[in-house]
């Protein structure tokens, strides 16, 4: 019997969307998928060109796991056997690749409801938790070594090997840096998987929308921008300081709008009521605003979108609708540093350069 | 049958309940699927994702059994337990289902038959 040709590629994704949907179209064009080593090389075999559907999930085994998580496994590769998925392979973290051939009128996705994605997505964004942790506690590992080192050495009147301060200098920033990659990727795969392969999709592919990132000071850029994204079917979702998540949509003129603390107030204070305040907020974490913010937005037919923490609210219109503004034109030029950082941020950033300024005047007159 | 078990099943999701009555009968999981698509005109279409966790669940309570793994294929049946849970849940719906035509039909929004 002659061999399968065979075909080794060289690929990087961060994405596991992209990923699934490249295998896809590898099957497509006639390379079926059967290995894959170090999250980066694929390795194919020829095949007639097939419509095949790949999904990836894990299965987070503990150290020390229970018998319903040892039993876990086996019994979901079961079902999923049973429902006409098989397991391709497995890469070097445990995550499993599964495939079906696309059948007309059948589930053609293993997780195919809103409660089982959410779980598979919180799987993964459990995964990624727990990276984070173990990375801080590395980290702390580290801190206490440079300071009983320190302490050893300032004994014997010594000095801190050099090697060790260079050390905790790269390591120190490198670790810290992962630890918040660690924990963005696992808020991104989070949303990934409960937004992948919706039904609503219109070639059946997984269509999960994408992710911009952008810093945008003023609140008329931000409405540019939105209005602009909307026009072109892509709707916001959700959004942080600097990424904005969209899903596709059909196209159409929306208008957006944004509300903070600071507005908020403007607006009590031109009926004059009294100020929404919190005394005992020392954090910000206080979002009694965002009621009234809420209350004020949809009696003027606002449509909330999503809030940016405790910072901002993003409301919409609906299509094609001019509601009334929610503040006036000219909070809309001004910078929104706040609401883009965060109040309890401004404060540190505050308190960090009164002090840097009062550490240099003491290190001056020393 | 503990309190604890009681609690978490009833009321009972209708996924489960379907799922339940698939498996009066020894089941494997592709065909509890179809026997629930059938009954319910495919209004319900469990996928892989929902339907293992809940058969992980329910063989956990010892609500099902897994039955046969000779070909490789595991099969699913009801326990005694199951088949207690599912009448209680049944009788409960019963008297949910009554007192809704009972509320209905005194306010004219469904007709008496």
């Amino acid at each position: 019997m002659e061999s399968k040709r065979r075909l080794k590629k060289f690929k990087w994704f961060v994405s596991y969307t992209k990923e699934l949907n490249w295998l896809e179209d590898m099957a497509l064009s006639g390379w079926k998928f059967y290995d894959i080593r170090f999250s980066m090389f694929f390795y194919f075999e020829a095949c007639d060109p097939v419509r095949l559907l790949y999904e990836i999930d894990r299965f987070n085994l503990p150290k020390n796991p229970t018998l319903k998580e040892i039993r876990y496994k086996e019994i979901f590769i079961g079902v999923a056997e049973d429902m006409g998925w098989s397991v391709v392979t497995h890469d070097e973290s445990q995550n499993y690749y599964f495939c079906k051939e696309y059948i007309e009128g059948e589930i053609n996705e293993l997780y195919n409801d809103e409660e089982s994605r959410d779980y598979r997505a919180k799987k993964y964004q459990e995964l990624f938790r727990k990276k984070a942790e173990e990375l801080i506690g590395v980290l702390c590992l580290v801190g206490i070594l440079y300071l009983a080192l320190g302490l050893a050495s300032s004994i014997n009147g010594g000095r801190t090997p050099q090697w060790f301060v260079i050390f905790s200098m790269v390591y120190t920033p490198v670790v810290s840096g992962l630890y918040f990659l660690m924990n963005n990727l696992g808020k991104m795969y989070y949303l990934e998987f409960i937004r992948m392969r919706k039904s609503n999709s219109k070639d059946g592919k997984q269509d999960i929308g994408k992710i911009e990132r952008k810093l945008i000071f003023t609140n008329i850029r931000l409405k540019k921008y939105l209005t602009g994204m909307a026009l072109k079917g892509w709707q916001l979702e959700d959004m942080t300081t600097t990424r904005f998540f969209f899903i596709r949509e059909d196209a159409a003129g929306y208008q957006y709008t944004m509300d903070s603390k600071y507005l908020t107030n403007r607006r009590r204070k031109a009926l004059g009521r009294n100020k929404l305040e919190d005394t005992k907020d020392w954090s910000g974490m206080n979002n009694d605003w965002q009621v009234q913010s809420l209350a004020d937005a949809e009696s003027k037919d606002w449509i909330f979108v999503c809030a940016l923490e405790n910072r901002m609210v993003i409301y919409r219109s609906k299509p094609d609708a001019m509601p009334q503004p929610l503040n006036e034109p000219k909070y809309d030029r001004r910078p929104r540093f706040i609401s883009l950082i965060g109040e309890y941020s401004a404060f540190i950033v505050l308190c960090a350069l009164i002090s840097g300024l009062i550490g240099g005047i003491i290190g001056s007159m020393l | 049958m503990s309190d604890g078990l009681i609690k978490k099943y009833i009321p009972m999701t209708e996924t489960t309940y379907y799922t339940l009555l698939a498996l009066n009968q020894p089941r494997h999981g592709y065909a509890i699927m179809q026997f629930v698509s059938r009954l319910t005109e495919n209004r319900i279409q469990l996928g892989t994702g929902t339907l293992y966790s809940m058969v992980g669940r329910l063989v956990d309570d010892r609500v099902i059994r897994i039955l046969s793994t000779d070909s490789g294929k595991k099969t699913y049946q009801m326990t005694d337990l199951g088949l207690d849970l599912l009448r209680q849940e049944t009788k409960r719906l019963d008297q949910q289902l009554q007192n809704g035509i009972d509320i209905l039909r005194q306010e004219g929004v469904i007709n008496g038959e």
